[in-house]
């Protein structure tokens, strides 16, 4: 296995954010989540959740990106 | 409730440090479950992302989404029982490789604010061919040494995730900083090596 190495510890934070809520496996059904306590957040088996560090309280609620 | 790391195959399961982990196992798969914490913070976002990572640097994996639970163990196993085929099978395409991650975008800094909305508008343009570009020139030093890439959407950046042979993934990785080194315009980031979770969405939903 490759010796686990980022560009810097900001973007990498940022990057592996980006894919454990963005990305992966879903199961049908929908996922509930509270990200930051900022609200709730239904994550459809269709709906991606935006990347923490674009996210506002739009994206967060599932509106429009 | 539980919650859902990871797939694995069963016979590498067998070796994994499991470290408060366990292990449930149906046929020729295995999953990767712990305990749900009462919270949902970024800190826990991240949190499950380290254990995936931990796990994925031992064995192949389809790491799930962060936030999907089981109610119990039983329904666990019943979810690795109906989806046996498909995970298997994109087990076999990722088998081996690990997810780099490449940015490419402008500074911040680099951005002043425009006089006029038609320059504001030109200068979206104008970024946009550059990041064209970019992902052009890129895509040459990928070329033969990734199994998939993918581009992911930006927000006036370039986001490129590429599906890598473990073996490859510093050879890469060294072609894409050199590359960076002779842009005057870009900042272009290279992280990883990751678990493969852009690699393995339902087909439903793979773009």
């Amino acid at each position: 296995m490759s010796e686990y190495h980022v560009a810097s510890d900001d973007i990498a934070l940022v990057d592996l954010l980006d894919r454990v809520i963005g990305e992966g496996v879903v199961i049908a059904g929908d996922i509930v989540l509270s990200i930051a306590g900022v609200d709730l957040v239904y994550l459809g088996l269709r709906a991606v959740l935006a990347p923490a560090h674009v996210a506002g309280p739009s994206a967060l609620r599932g509106e429009a990106l | 409730m539980i919650t859902l790391f990871a797939v694995t195959w069963r016979t590498d399961a067998q070796s994994l440090d499991r470290d408060g982990l366990a292990v449930l196992a149906d046929g020729d798969l295995a999953m990767i479950v712990g305990p749900t914490p009462s919270t949902t913070s970024r800190e826990d976002a991240l949190a499950f992302g380290r254990v995936v990572e931990r796990v994925a640097s031992a064995v192949d994996v389809l790491p799930f989404r962060y936030g999907t639970t089981a109610a119990d163990t039983e329904a666990a196993r019943e979810l690795l029982r109906e989806h046996e085929s498909s995970w298997a099978a994109r087990l076999l395409q990722v088998e081996g490789c690990s997810e780099l991650a490449i940015r490419a975008a402008r500074p911040e800094s680099d951005v002043e604010p425009a006089a006029s909305g038609a320059e504001h508008l030109d200068r979206l343009v104008s970024r946009s061919r550059q990041l064209d570009i970019a992902e052009e020139e890129i895509g040459k030093l990928l070329t033969g040494r990734c199994r998939v890439v993918r581009r992911l959407a930006g927000h006036q950046e370039l986001r490129l995730s590429c599906l890598v042979e473990r073996h490859q993934v510093e050879v890469l990785r060294a072609l894409v900083e050199e590359w960076a080194a002779s842009q005057t315009e870009l900042e272009v980031s290279v992280t990883g090596p990751w678990a493969p979770y852009s690699f393995v969405a339902n087909e439903e939903e793979a773009g």
